[in-house]
């Protein structure tokens, strides 16, 4: 009973000091509470109807489908920059973003697979109607492809310099699974909340997708211009803060921390 | 200090004294505070992609980097690939120095199934794959085993032999006296040579 009490203590201890990770913890479930509270709120089927030109099961497997293309985001790099790995790669004379990104390739396919496969069977197995742009609908998957190594870049250095993305992920996948557009409508959002999911990369890729599958909830030409931007800045902060987490930590020597 | 072509280097020191960070900042992983290390004329904070090419490296944490679920010799080839060699070149150089360092017979196997010794050596014949001109190693034969910690020592001594140039850091005196033509004490960051004689005493 005492050797359970000390682990018991030293477990407490070390959650303790991840205070961050807590409080994280704590809206992550709030915030999941809140989605399906305003899901359930009855204005949502027709709010897909109406605003969406969709029904609520086009609209939610649309987001689910195509969500595999964004949700690995912010940890897409991480696996492969862990303590053991970074130095060893850093002193081989391949650059670090070329590893980085051919290393990822294969999780971004299986990803785009997963995509393929999850919509055409919510399309088959339900009957769902949609009518197709394909060429936006490939524009806003790339898209969304680029914005996500953005983010993984940025998810990457910060892991690299703090030894941790969980704040990250929290903040740009459970905070935006709210308000990123992908299952719940943003037009049934409170308005400050709708004011948040504008500077989501999330809104964009999702609402373009639903634009693409015929929604003309927004304009495609605006929608594209956006997006472009928003990832090119995205892609832009990326590497700008990949190459500031090297610099740090070859400044303080910590690559590995284990 | 000035270590010439050929030569091979042993730093000694305690734990702590920096001997893994000066073998992490010649192999650019640190930027050095102040002063100026450089490898084969090249800067190591200034020309850090030109040093890359020129080193090969074993870390002291240089068990890591290895997928547990891979075998030996294909977590070598994936190094080989980072390390920019043609493949089938990296193929042969695998190939021997497995028999080198004995891992030949276990080359297949996963290396999650690998002893201590055996990761160290399967991490000292990465360092040696790129077959590059200077070696870095820090604590080349931590937990390798005392007959393969000679055939270590007899594969370093061979390729400075071969005109390569060794900086080898030890905790190990015996090992510093069986490699260490130069050896060096490195102490509260200061370096100071010293002779046969006293590393044997010591």
């Amino acid at each position: 009973m005492e050797q359970v009490l000390v682990i018991f203590k030293r477990e407490l201890k070390v959650k303790a000091s991840y205070r961050l990770t807590a409080v994280v913890t704590v809206i992550s479930a709030l915030s999941g509470l809140f989605s399906y509270a305003f899901l359930g709120n009855g204005a949502v089927v027709s709010t897909t109807t109406t605003t969406y030109g969709m029904s609520l099961a086009a609209f939610l497997v649309s987001g689910v489908a195509f969500g595999s293309i964004v949700s690995s985001g912010v940890s897409m790099f991480t696996e492969y920059a862990g303590p053991s790995q970074i130095e060893e790669v850093m002193v081989s004379p391949t650059d670090f973003r070329l590893f980085i990104l051919s290393s990822s390739l294969l999780s971004l396919l299986i990803g785009l697979a997963i995509t393929g496969i999850m919509f055409l069977s919510g399309v088959m197995l339900f009957n769902l109607i949609y009518s197709y742009n394909l060429s936006l609908l490939v524009a806003m998957v790339m898209l969304g492809i680029f914005s996500s190594i953005g983010l993984g870049l940025i998810g990457l250095g910060f892991q690299i310099v703090y030894k941790q993305t969980y704040f990250l992920s929290w903040l740009l996948y459970s905070f935006t699974g709210l308000v990123g557009n992908m299952i719940v409508p943003v037009q049934i959002l409170p308005g400050v909340l709708q004011s948040l999911a504008y500077v989501t990369p999330q809104y964009y890729f999702f609402t373009g997708i639903r634009v693409a599958l015929g929604s003309n909830v927004a304009t495609a030409t605006s929608l594209l211009v956006t997006f472009t931007g928003y990832t090119l800045i995205l892609l832009l902060i990326g590497f700008a803060s990949l190459n500031w987490a090297l610099r740090s930590v070859r400044q303080n020597g910590t690559h590995a921390w284990s | 200090m000035d270590v010439g072509q050929g030569d091979i280097v042993t730093i000694v020191g305690k734990n702590g004294s920096g001997k893994t960070t000066l073998t992490r900042i010649l192999s650019t992983l640190v930027t050095p505070e102040r002063g100026e290390a450089i490898v084969c004329g090249f800067d190591v904070v200034r020309e850090p992609r030109q040093v890359r090419k020129r080193i090969g490296v074993l870390l002291n944490a240089g068990m890591g980097g290895f997928h547990a679920r891979l075998s030996g010799k294909e977590n070598l080839e994936y190094y080989g690939a980072l390390y920019q060699i043609p493949q089938k070149e990296a193929g042969e150089r695998i190939k021997a120095l497995l028999a080198d360092l004995e891992l030949q017979d276990r080359g297949a196997d996963q290396f999650q199934s690998y002893s201590t010794g055996m990761r160290r050596r399967l991490a000292l014949a990465r360092a040696l794959l790129p077959n590059a001109p200077v070696v870095l190693l820090d604590e080349p034969t931590l937990g390798v085993d005392p007959w393969s910690t000679e055939q270590v020592h007899k594969l370093l001594l061979g390729l400075v032999s071969e005109g390569k140039t060794i900086f080898c850091t030890t905790n190990n005196m015996s090992e510093a006296k069986t490699l260490g033509k130069h050896v060096f004490l490195l102490d509260e960051g200061k370096l100071s040579p010293i002779s046969q004689s006293e590393v044997m005493a010591s």
